[in-house]
């Protein structure tokens, strides 16, 4: 097949109006949801600046890791070489360039820290450390060395320097195709994808220790990055799958997008399910059996004060269920239960957010959940609008790609 | 199933080129010279004298290892080096290593095939055959361990009138699950992918007892349409079983050192690292056997540059993987404060083994960076190199793990060195012999190649692909 055979018609490539307008009303849409859920933060029991923080934070870890599981998912298919996703990959791309986002969006919770915050990063503060002196001696040199104000937002910007340029490589890439044709980009986005892939493992890695890990200063994991990555790529995929059904609706991708696609996605969705789940019970059943101090006080808050039903609800909704719920082919490759287990698998990466970071907030009680759901849901918004913004200036299909034909027509069953 | 591999080529087909996806079985060959290449290794009336060479090195391996066996049961487990605090020495160091060997078959034949990576075709009867050996050294390992060997069976949970079972809560007992079921999926796996070849070789056969035999292992295969329908849905449900099992096998193993509290062996990444670890020394025997294999037998247009060039990649990549978990431990022993995990890791560096350690950082991490270059992926000399290399250092990562940990513990006091003896070294040995007896036995009596599997990958004529998917072909004009 010679792929450059291929005619697309213009309206395959390019975004209708309406869904252009769907991705201009969403942002304002996100941001006033999202404005709702910070008033939410300062109701009730909890309600304060701190709460509003760790809401936030939660929010941001669950759309964060969406976007980056959306980075490391496009880097596998340049290394591999990988044709079948060739026909979505724009869509999975207008979510990826959206790291320079990402940063605007990290604001809220960057500023507080620089104005000397530390009820989130208790080590910020210096006299924490020192309490540290008598029974950690070996952790001075960590907080001296490590776990210092300066160096945090070194690293924070090393971080995001590396993301950004990452993510413009491999969009701006892919775009430039468009109007070149040129075989050599693909080359080009094949050979960096894979020094790229350790590159943003360790940012990941490092990126998760620093934001989530390091609210509470004394507890580790080494799988930690792994965990992250488990669920960012799961929730990724649900995400595209849902962009690729609403890019249908409007009338996109008619003659691109086919059920082989979603079967494939799901796929992937199923098996990162499995995945998280392995890495979660790795983590979980090491630190319970040998049940030592340092680790086991991170079970020990969410198993006591109302958070073992949050831990229960993730074992059968992250795990359990959807294991059974999309074993199917046929659900994968039907898109309303396609749909409904992309919706039900974010709401869960939502949840397992809120667990892994809610309870540095109150361990005692499980607070409400109202302040965080608004701003994941509204910050998803702006982030799935302005995918949709940034997308509608470009052709929604890499349509010089010398695999489109085979992503086109490949067969799944 | 990929389109198609529209690039003519030579022996070489390990270009990049994007527009087009590079033949996988290269030199011209057909259905038919497939079949007469594969089967006549097996048919071949005469000796190979190299085969026959490496069989009797082999045999003697496997003839010492047998001795020492015997020596072992008549005198007691003392014969080896284990001693407290080091009471896990080389049999634990080996097993590790087998069964991390043995998981490149099943990573091929079940993986990558719900991955639709073609080139798994050409490897993956001779990686699953070896999966199936390496797992057979590995389990001779914990069974000679248990010291008195005539009870033996107790590791299983069998219901007895002394009312003793074993501890369930061991993961020494959840090894007995994971290995045994990994050994027999990975075999059925393995047979029943062979079904059909076997059933080609017996139609092929001369002699009636040739054919008896190839007959009844053939399981009355006839090469027809509703057989072929199942096969195909038989082999998609045993991968997907096999998968997990992939994972399962070495995680389990990993719970043998990560649940108990002693520095150097608790650490939450042991799991994913173990498996990735067993993928990359898996990988790297499947290469150390395919190179000499193809040579041999004269297969380098079926297992091709371009497969040896891939193995060398997931060689590079899980590599990676197992050094970030190398870096990941040394690096949350330190941001933990803990002291007793800090020293367990400078212990590993600087301690008495720090050889051992070295050897295993430049053999795992170090000397796969040289596949980052397409020169080096495509050089036998430098693949065979490394490939043996990383077998080497895998091996001392058990020990790393196993020893260093143990030797320096909780109490200086009880701090001791290990040494192994004659009989430890004896064992590793004759554990190759036993390996490789296996697979030379394989090579000669069973179709090393998955003839049935690579004829479905091959360049067809055009008319005939379009024939079958009109639709595509009208799309594509």
């Amino acid at each position: 097949m010679a792929s450059h055979g291929i005619e697309l018609t213009e309206s395959d490539l390019r975004m209708p109006e309406s869904l252009r307008g769907l991705g201009g009303k969403l942002m304002p849409i996100g941001a006033v949801i999202a404005i709702i859920g910070v008033a939410l933060a300062f109701v009730g029991a909890d309600s304060g600046f701190k709460h509003f923080q760790f809401a936030y934070l939660t929010a941001y870890a669950f759309t964060m890791t969406i976007v980056l599981g959306g980075l490391i998912w496009l880097l596998i298919q340049h290394v591999f070489r990988a044709s079948w996703a060739v026909a979505i990959r724009r869509v999975g791309e207008s979510v990826v360039g959206l790291v320079p986002l990402m940063l605007v969006l990290f604001l809220p919770i960057l500023v507080p820290i620089l104005m000397h915050d530390d009820s989130m990063y208790k080590w910020l503060n210096h006299s924490y450390a020192e309490n540290d002196a008598e029974f950690l001696p070996n952790k001075q040199v960590v907080y001296g060395a490590y776990l210092n104000p300066t160096f945090f937002f070194g690293r924070l910007a090393f971080y995001f320097a590396i993301l950004i340029f990452l993510s413009r490589f491999f969009t701006k890439n892919s775009v430039a195709q468009d109007e070149t044709g040129d075989l050599a980009t693909t080359r080009k986005m094949e050979k960096f994808s894979a020094p790229a892939i350790p590159i943003f493992a360790l940012t990941l890695t490092f990126l998760g220790l620093d934001l989530l890990m390091s609210l509470d200063p004394h507890w580790f994991s080494t799988i930690w990055g792994v965990y992250l990555f488990a669920g960012g790529m799961m929730s990724f995929c649900s995400l595209l799958a849902l962009l690729c059904m609403t890019y249908q609706k409007h009338g996109a991708l008619k003659n691109v997008v086919r059920k082989d696609h979603y079967h494939d996605l799901g796929k992937l969705m199923f098996a990162f399910v499995i995945f998280w789940s392995y890495i979660a019970f790795s983590q979980y059943i090491l630190i319970w059996y040998a049940h030592i101090p340092e680790e086991i006080t991170f079970f020990d808050k969410r198993q006591n004060n109302g958070w073992e039903w949050v831990s229960v609800t993730l074992i059968f909704g992250h795990f359990a269920i959807p294991l059974l719920g999309l074993l199917s082919k046929h659900v994968k490759r039907h898109k309303p239960t396609l749909a409904f287990w992309a919706v039900w698998l974010l709401v869960m990466h939502l949840l397992d957010m809120f667990w892994v970071v809610m309870p540095n907030f109150t361990s005692g009680h499980v607070p409400l959940p109202f302040a965080t759901i608004a701003l994941a849901v509204g910050m998803l918004a702006i982030v799935v609008g302005a995918s949709i913004r940034s997308a509608s200036t470009k052709s929604i299909v890499a349509r010089r790609d010398p695999r489109l034909g085979e992503s086109m027509a490949y067969h799944n069953v | 199933m990929s389109l198609e591999r529209v690039m003519p080529v030579g022996l070489d087909n390990t270009s990049d080129d994007p527009s087009g996806r590079q033949a996988l079985i290269v030199n011209n060959n057909t259905y038919e010279s497939i079949t007469e290449k594969v089967c006549g290794v097996v048919e071949d009336p005469r000796i190979d004298k190299r085969w026959l060479a490496m069989f009797i090195v082999a045999l003697g391996g496997l003839g010492m290892l047998f001795s020492l066996i015997v020596y072992l049961i008549a005198t007691g487990v003392g014969v080896w080096g284990n001693n407290m605090p080091v009471a896990w020495g080389w049999p634990i160091v080996n097993f590790v290593f087998w069964v991390g060997i043995g998981h490149a078959g099943t990573l091929i034949s079940a993986i990558l095939f719900l991955l639709r990576q073609d080139w798994r075709t050409s490897i993956n009867r001779f990686a699953e055959a070896m999966t199936i050996f390496a797992v057979v050294c590995a389990g001779t390992f914990p069974g000679i361990h248990v010291g008195r060997i005539w009870l033996a069976y107790w590791l299983f949970p069998i219901p007895n009138q002394m009312l003793m079972w074993p501890n369930f809560r061991s993961p020494l007992l959840w090894d007995v699950f994971a290995v045994s079921t990994y050994a027999s999926v990975s075999t059925v796996f393995w047979y029943m992918g062979m079904i059909p070849d076997i059933a080609t070789i017996r139609d092929r056969a001369k002699h009636p007892l040739r054919r008896l035999a190839y007959g009844v292992l053939a399981l009355g295969w006839r090469q027809n349409a509703r057989a072929w329908h199942r096969y195909e849905k038989a082999y998609g449900i045993l991968a997907g079983l096999a998968t997990p099992l992939v994972l399962s096998v070495h995680t389990i193993v990993s719970f043998d050192f990560a649940v108990s509290q002693l520095p150097g062996w608790h650490t939450t990444i042991f799991p994913p690292y173990f498996v990735a670890g067993a993928i990359f020394s898996g990988f790297a025997m499947v290469v150390t056997l395919a190179v000499p294999a193809r040579a041999m037998y004269g297969m380098k247009d079926i297992i091709t540059m371009r497969h040896l060039e891939n193995m060398n990649k997931v060689i590079l990549a899980t590599g990676m993987m197992v050094g970030y978990a190398y870096a990941m431990e040394f690096f949350i022993a330190w941001y933990g404060g803990n002291r007793y995990e800090q020293f367990a890791f400078i212990n590993r560096a600087t301690g008495p083994y720090f050889w051992a350690y070295w050897i295993m950082v430049s053999c795992n991490v170090l000397s796969p960076q040289v596949f980052w270059f397409k020169k080096a992926r495509t050089s036998i000399p430098i693949m065979m190199v490394v490939a043996i290399l990383v077998n080497i250092g895998m091996w001392f990562e058990r020990f790393v793990i196993t020893v260093t940990s143990l030797s320096r513990d909780f109490m200086p006091s009880s701090w001791g060195y290990f040494k192994p003896t004659l009989v430890d070294i004896g064992m590793l040995v004759g554990s190759f012999g036993l390996f490789f007896t296996l697979f030379l036995l394989f090579l000669r009596f069973l179709p090393m190649i998955a003839m049935a599997e690579v004829k479905t990958v091959m360049n067809r004529p055009k008319q005939e692909e379009s024939a079958e998917r009109p639709e595509m072909a009208a799309s594509l004009n």
